[in-house]
């Protein structure tokens, strides 16, 4: 295989990999529904340039190198349509006119005038030889796309947050790696037979931007996924690996001791068997230390001032939604009951209105006091009662509890614990009504009946709960807000049931996510640490 | 001459009470809970002059209702009425056509006021 062909095939492997994990990790945003098509659309170009490369028929090398130009048309237009998301720039009409000009280049390509010969270079490959006046005004196209993409990027640098600025650098910078070697590879077409070595540097950009997004948490990607995220880093690098060991070995086996393919494939793969291990916890080791595991004061002095920056904007927006809640909820109790004093004097004879009096003043002061209630419990919860409770159990009585709303609503529960006898160290109370309140949304989102399953299982460090109905689903513009106090959308309740298990499980140190599609239901995800 | 007729939206049994006790004695009122009755509502009876809507209810929010309804009636007079008075909500909802803003909790005069004005105008 020639070096070309292995820079393809592992720009296949690593952008297929992080597409793949945008895709499957956060499918309802739609930038990042973007930003795995891009990625994709490099794995289609690493596939093509290697299938191009290897072959040895001209005819072949012109239909992939045509096939590569599909990726190389889409991929600026589809990164510029996600960075107009990431830079929170919107300008439908420019990437609409763009995408035009792409389906242009597009039909130019399908009708074969784009890529029509090839030539034989570096003694190795066919490769694109015609720098025709299309191909050149195409290139203009793609390097203007580019162009502008930095030209938007340095603009917001300029006007944002230092740690907006820094997501934007970062992002950018390993996109650049990416260009940069993309670039290379256009020289030879144009007669610069500089050999396209750059393109390694495109199969090393998802790499370089996966660790960008666990860094920062860009996209939305959160750190639950670890695992899954360690594993795909440890089984690409062990494959990038594997690759590289046998391309050498079958070189130095073959000159210097002329052993035949498979045997010296079995050699290197016995030895990456041997190395998988240690391997695999140098790698976990690697990327716990780097992303996960950082001491409190390393911690403190790189984010320090990020971190002030961040608590106090979160600070003033719970502050704002919590007034605003506030003032709803409070003052429309109030409402009444000032209208009905103020009517009572004049109104004094009419007993049909002091009955009706009578009973709103009532339903209504008992309101504000319930609400007051439930504000100091958010506010000021008492601190957990910690006792080795058998979580199974709690979450099977829990249940129960809501034994005649699951049967009036025909909901078919479902629980299913990797170990049920597995103890946590919890307040029974607390996370029985953290429990209840994704029990109650879930019931309530099901009112024609459905599944509610409640699935557990451990890592090394936790236990994950995952609470799923096959409900309505919650609105993706909702979904940021279900855990802001007073936000619902239901008829009846105050909208804090859901801010106050998130408080709740945040006092035991655990996580809460959701994720929802709108039709489909609602899964929540709870990270109970051991 | 009949009395005019007022469309009171709002998902709070207390604050309809509220309104029809103020209004009542001086108006026709027809109530409902939510945006899509009132579009219901409108269609059923033209002759609704004034119609009071509050802000944040469960299913459709109120400027949503708002900016709905003055698509299909124009001229009709919208009295929006919230708990919570932001500059950004206001400025929304004059934008939309709202003739008017009332925070809660109100006093009845300002209610007679205001949909006094708004019928005259």
């Amino acid at each position: 295989m020639n070096p070309f062909a292995l820079s393809g095939l592992l720009v296949l492997i690593t952008t297929l990999s992080l597409g793949i994990f945008i895709l499957l990790k956060t499918p309802t945003i739609f930038p990042n529904r973007l930003w795995a098509y891009f990625n994709f659309a490099v794995g289609l170009w690493g596939l093509s340039a290697y299938e191009a490369t290897l072959t040895h028929n001209p005819q072949s090398a012109i239909l992939w190198w045509n096939i590569a130009h599909i990726a190389i048309i889409i991929l600026p237009i589809l990164d510029l349509h996600f960075s107009q998301y990431f830079l929170e720039i919107k300008n439908r009409k420019l990437i609409t006119f763009i995408y035009l000009i792409g389906l242009f280049f597009l039909i130019i390509l399908f009708s074969k005038h784009l890529i029509t010969h090839v030539k034989f270079i570096f003694n190795s490959f066919y490769y694109p030889s015609n720098a025709s006046t299309l191909y050149i005004s195409f290139c203009f196209f793609w390097i203007t796309i580019v162009v502008y993409k930095y030209q938007l990027a340095y603009n917001k640098i300029r006007k944002t947050s230092e740690k907006q600025r820094n997501e934007i650098k970062y992002f950018f910078l390993s996109t650049s790696i990416g260009y940069v070697g993309g670039v290379d590879n256009f020289l030879p077409i144009f007669g610069i037979n500089l050999y396209p070595y750059g393109n390694f540097l495109i199969a090393a950009y998802p790499i370089i931007m996966t660790i960008v997004i666990l860094k920062y948490n860009l996209m939305d990607i959160n750190i639950i996924f670890r695992k899954s995220l360690i594993y795909s880093i440890l089984v690409t690098s062990i494959t990038l690996i594997f690759l590289v060991s046998i391309i050498v070995s079958e070189h130095l086996f073959n000159q210097a001791l002329h052993v035949q393919h498979v045997t010296s494939s079995i050699i290197t793969a016995s030895l990456i068997a041997l190395i998988f291990t240690p391997l695999r916890n140098r790698i976990q080791d690697f990327v716990d230390r780097s992303f996960f595991k950082a001491t409190p004061m390393e911690m403190a002095q790189q984010n320090e001032r990020l971190l002030k920056e961040v608590a106090q904007s979160e600070r003033m927006k719970s502050i704002a939604i919590l007034t605003s809640g506030m003032a709803h909820e409070i003052k429309n109790p109030l409402t009444p009951i000032k209208t009905f004093s103020e009517q009572l004097p004049s109104r004094l004879d009419d007993k049909e209105f002091l009955l009706k009096f009578s009973k709103i003043i009532d339903k209504e002061v008992d309101r504000i006091d319930s609400l007051v209630q439930e504000l100091l419990n958010f506010a000021k919860p008492s601190p957990p009662e910690l006792k080795q409770i058998n979580i199974y159990q709690l979450t099977e009585q829990t249940l129960n509890l809501l034994n005649n709303e699951t049967i009036r609503h025909r909901i078919d529960l479902n629980m299913s614990f990797e170990n049920e006898d597995l103890t946590l160290n919890i307040d029974p109370k607390q996370i029985k009504q953290a429990l209840l309140n994704i029990f109650l949304n879930a019931i309530d989102a099901m009112p024609n009946g459905g599944k509610l399953n409640v699935l557990a299982n451990e890592t090394k460090q936790s236990l994950i709960l995952e609470i799923s109905d096959t409900g309505c689903g919650i609105d993706p513009k909702d979904l940021p807000h279900i855990f802001d106090p007073f936000f619902t959308k239901k008829d009846h309740g105050t909208g804090l049931g859901l801010s106050v298990t998130h408080e709740m499980i945040r006092n035991h140190h655990g996580k809460i996510f959701a994720e929802s599609e709108l039709g489909k239901g609602t899964t929540f995800r709870i990270e109970l640490p051991f | 001459m009949a009395n005019p007729k007022i469309l009171i939206c709002d998902d709070e049994e207390g604050i309809r009470e509220s309104l029809k006790l103020i209004l009542g004695d001086h108006y026709n009122l027809v109530t409902v809970d939510s945006g899509e009755m009132a579009l219901e509502a409108l269609s059923h009876s033209k002759d609704i002059k004034v119609m009071l809507l509050d802000i944040k209810m469960p299913k459709t929010h109120g400027l949503d209702v708002l900016k709905e309804i003055k698509k299909k009636y124009p001229t009709l007079k919208i009295i929006m009425v919230t708990g919570y008075k932001s500059v950004e909500t206001a400025a929304e909802a004059a934008k939309l056509g709202a003739s008017g803003y009332i925070v809660k909790p109100f006093k009845s005069q300002e209610i007679l006021e205001t949909v006094k004005k708004n019928l005259e105008a």
